[in-house]
């Protein structure tokens, strides 16, 4: 396990920057001492006004990463090392301190009804959102939940804040969800898959609606998803996660049109296009390492075409390559040369 | 013939507000005189966006469903309502989360031998020797028997579920939403499972989806579903070439892909409407950027001959056309002044998805505060519209009638 002093100690982020993740690990620690490892050596930065797209299959640990970030790790979840910095954050930077950085971090949760209270009205709930961050009185509060809504593009704000969250549309919760996020006016904006409960129509409209307070209100985005299709639409850079392990970061263009890792390569074969007849998709064999327990060298080795010998013997950390890109692949070679 | 044919099938729910005597009663029609024929071997997509009645339908053509009226044959031949053990076992279902339709209490093998034997197909070792080769037909090794639900993947989970479905030489395939809860990698895997299958042994499927890339891979043939109504209706490279109707080119631009630049919905006003709150004429047209006066007059997809490239709109191509001087003029300039109900639809929801349970939306017929009491009164204007539908007939026979007793009585018959 890394110590603290091996830590890089960036106390200064620059001013472009929201958010800044350095060499993160989170993993579990039993009773009696024993560790597992969840997540190793994740490490970001995040612009503003840029988003960052993290992909990945189900259990890879992007969500975990998010919840670090916010400071929510599930009960047993620690961070083991690491820093979190957070533009215009005042707390620590220490990971593991386990600090909940609300305030200058918002998130906007997978599935809408679980994140509203079902017995609150909607104007309650975005009044006391706003009046935790702001020294505000509860008429003021209302007024500026009536005005947070109206920017977000909802019908008639005024009377949706005396509705029930179960009597709102999908789409409408999220974006309640998204004007309690925004309450604070955070510099960094996490998204945890928020358009997978919508409809394709719905989940339009909410992807332009994140593009728009990404680019007006000048936030960091993370957006995490398992669908590339949506992350192509909202992401500039994407980070690409298997078994709690960057596989490959870089621009959302030349990831997709040229990937540098096997992983990624085979996600995209997977994908069924709905521009284009495929005849048969090709699959990634063999399943997700067991947490806790991933293989030696590089985790995606034993469901990778490619693996050899030497695959087992690296230690996983990202090769960086020109034009901001960076893979965990030692041969990214092998790919291109199959494709020809 | 058609190995499976839906004829005119109708389902409604019927929807209550209030209790007793006050209950102001409304029929919601989920599905909505859908015709669809699939043959041997042949995948169609139903596709369309939440509450467009695409379960329910699914629901109806395996029989978990009763429908209102209307058929569905197998074969040429009419099922019926109560469905004969035989006919069951032709159509089965992969339900979409494997986890919550498996029992969590019982061994896959189990539940396969179980199955076999129950419907009289094996027993004993034959039963055991079937199950695992159900196993090996969807890719899983037969040592996974012995394993309860809960200790197989996402991906393993569904292969028992199509093992389930395939378990009693079933004909077709009904899947509603099989790999919307699974991972895209594990996704491809069943996906590609389901087309081997189909060609392997010769099933059809009705492949019910939200995901249009997924169902551009599975389907043959893929129908567009709107508020329970099939809206357009093509083959597989037709629908995503060339889509006709404004509601399908809509969905096809939402779908986000890797290789598109973000574009945003192209003219889709916001609003989904709810089957509870149809619009006059297409039910279609309060979103439709192209929708013209007549749109609002009739419904094209009600007088559609069944044929294999439906399309029930005159934009997209004409039917029925009006002379075109009338055609041109979009209905986003005149709908305020010439559709009332337009303008009222568009000034509560201002572009868009609005409250499901608008208080202005509510059904205006609410029972006054002062009045006759409700049971002596006659019919809502709604239950009115219902019963024209029903009976055929414009008014309620006249002539006096008991006290309490609702006009319609004589034509209607024993409710089902």
């Amino acid at each position: 396990m890394r110590t603290e002093n091996q830590v890089a100690p960036s106390t200064a982020l620059p001013r472009d920057v929201a958010l800044s993740v350095h060499r993160l690990d989170l993993g579990t620690r039993a009773a009696d001492g024993s560790a597992t490892d969840i997540v190793s050596d994740v490490s970001f930065t995040v612009r503003r006004g840029e988003c960052l797209g993290l992909v990945g299959e189900s259990g890879s640990g992007k969500s975990l990463t998010l919840r670090a970030v916010l400071g929510l790790l599930p009960n047993g979840v620690v961070a083991t090392s690491g820093r979190i910095h957070v533009a215009g954050d005042t707390g620590t930077t220490d990971a593991t301190a386990q600090t909940v950085r609300h305030g200058r971090v918002g998130m906007v949760f997978q599935e809408p009804m679980t994140a509203l209270n079902p017995s609150m009205r909607i104007g309650t709930f975005l009044e006391k959102t706003i009046r935790m961050h702001q020294p505000l009185g509860r008429s003021e509060a209302r007024r500026q939940a009536e005005a947070l809504l109206g920017d977000l593009g909802v019908p008639d704000p005024k009377q949706k804040l005396q509705a029930w969250p179960h009597e709102l549309s999908g789409g409408l919760r999220q974006r309640i969800v998204i004007a309690a996020a925004l309450a604070s006016e955070p510099d960094v904006l996490l998204c945890d898959e928020p358009t997978t409960a919508l409809d394709v129509t719905v989940q339009d409209q909410i992807l332009g609606l994140l593009d728009e307070i990404r680019v007006e209100r000048d936030v960091g985005m993370v957006f995490v998803t398992h669908d590339l299709g949506v992350v192509a639409q909202v992401a500039q850079r994407v980070a690409v996660m298997y078994a709690g392990r960057f596989m490959e970061t870089g621009p959302i263009g030349a990831v997709f049109q040229r990937p540098e890792h096997p992983y990624t390569d085979g996600l995209l074969g997977a994908m069924p296009d709905v521009a284009h007849d495929v005849e048969q998709l090709t699959t990634i064999p063999g399943s997700l390492p067991p947490v806790g327990s991933p293989p030696p060298g590089c985790r995606f080795a034993p469901r990778c075409r490619y693996a050899d010998t030497a695959c087992e013997a690296i230690d996983g950390a990202l090769i960086d390559l020109p034009g901001g890109r960076a893979t965990a692949c030692i041969a990214p070679e092998r790919i291109h040369e199959d494709r020809h | 013939m058609a190995l499976l044919e839906v004829s005119d099938l109708h389902v409604g729910f019927e929807s209550r507000r209030g209790i007793g005597p006050w209950a102001n009663r409304s029929i919601l029609r989920a599905v909505d005189g859908i015709d669809l024929t699939v043959d041997r071997g042949e995948a169609i997509g139903v596709v369309g966006e939440s509450g467009c009645g695409k379960s329910t339908l699914a629901r109806a053509i395996v029989g978990l469903t009763e429908p209102t009226s209307g058929q569905i044959l197998l074969d040429g031949i009419a099922l019926n309502a109560r469905r004969e053990r035989a006919d069951r076992r032709r159509i089965q279902m992969v339900f979409q989360d494997p986890s919550s339709s498996l029992n969590p209490q019982v061994p896959i093998g189990r539940m396969l031998v179980e199955l076999l034997e129950v419907n009289g197909l094996a027993s004993g070792a034959a039963a055991k020797a079937r199950a695992a080769e159900l196993l090996e037909l969807v890719q899983l090794p037969a040592s996974l028997l012995d394993r309860y639900p809960r200790r197989l993947s996402g991906g393993q989970r569904q292969r028992v579920g199509i093992a389930r479905a395939i378990a009693l030489d079933a004909d077709v395939i009904v899947a509603d939403e099989p790999v919307a809860a699974l991972d895209v990698s594990v996704q491809a895997a069943v996906l590609n499972l389901l087309n081997d299958l189909r060609r392997r042994l010769g099933l059809a499927i009705v492949f019910i989806s939200h995901d249009l890339g997924v169902v551009r891979h599975v389907c043959d043939r893929v129908a567009v579903v709107y508020l329970g109504r099939v809206v357009e209706e093509a083959d597989r490279t037709e629908i995503f070439e060339r889509p006709k109707h404004p509601y399908t080119q809509a969905l096809i631009n939402a779908v986000p892909t890797i290789t598109s630049t973000p574009a945003r919905l192209v003219g889709l006003t916001r609003r989904t409407t709810s089957p509870a709150d149809r619009p006059t004429g297409c039910s279609f047209r309060l979103r439709c950027p192209s929708a013209i006066d007549r749109c609002s007059v009739d419904d094209p997809a009600r007088r559609l001959e069944p044929s294999p490239d439906r399309l029930p709109c005159r934009v997209g191509r004409p039917v029925a056309l009006p002379p075109p001087d009338q055609l041109q003029t979009p209905v986003s300039r005149r709908r305020s002044h010439t559709d009332p109900e337009a303008a009222r639809h568009r000034q509560r929801n201002t572009g868009d998805i609005g409250r499901k349970t608008d208080p202005t939306t509510r059904p205006r017929h609410r029972q006054p505060r002062s009045g006759r009491p409700i049971s002596q009164r006659r019919p809502r204007r709604r239950e009115h519209h219902e019963l024209r539908l029903r009976t055929g007939r414009s008014s309620p026979p006249r002539g006096r009638l008991p006290h309490r007793t609702c006009p319609w009585r004589s034509c209607l018959g024993t409710p089902r």
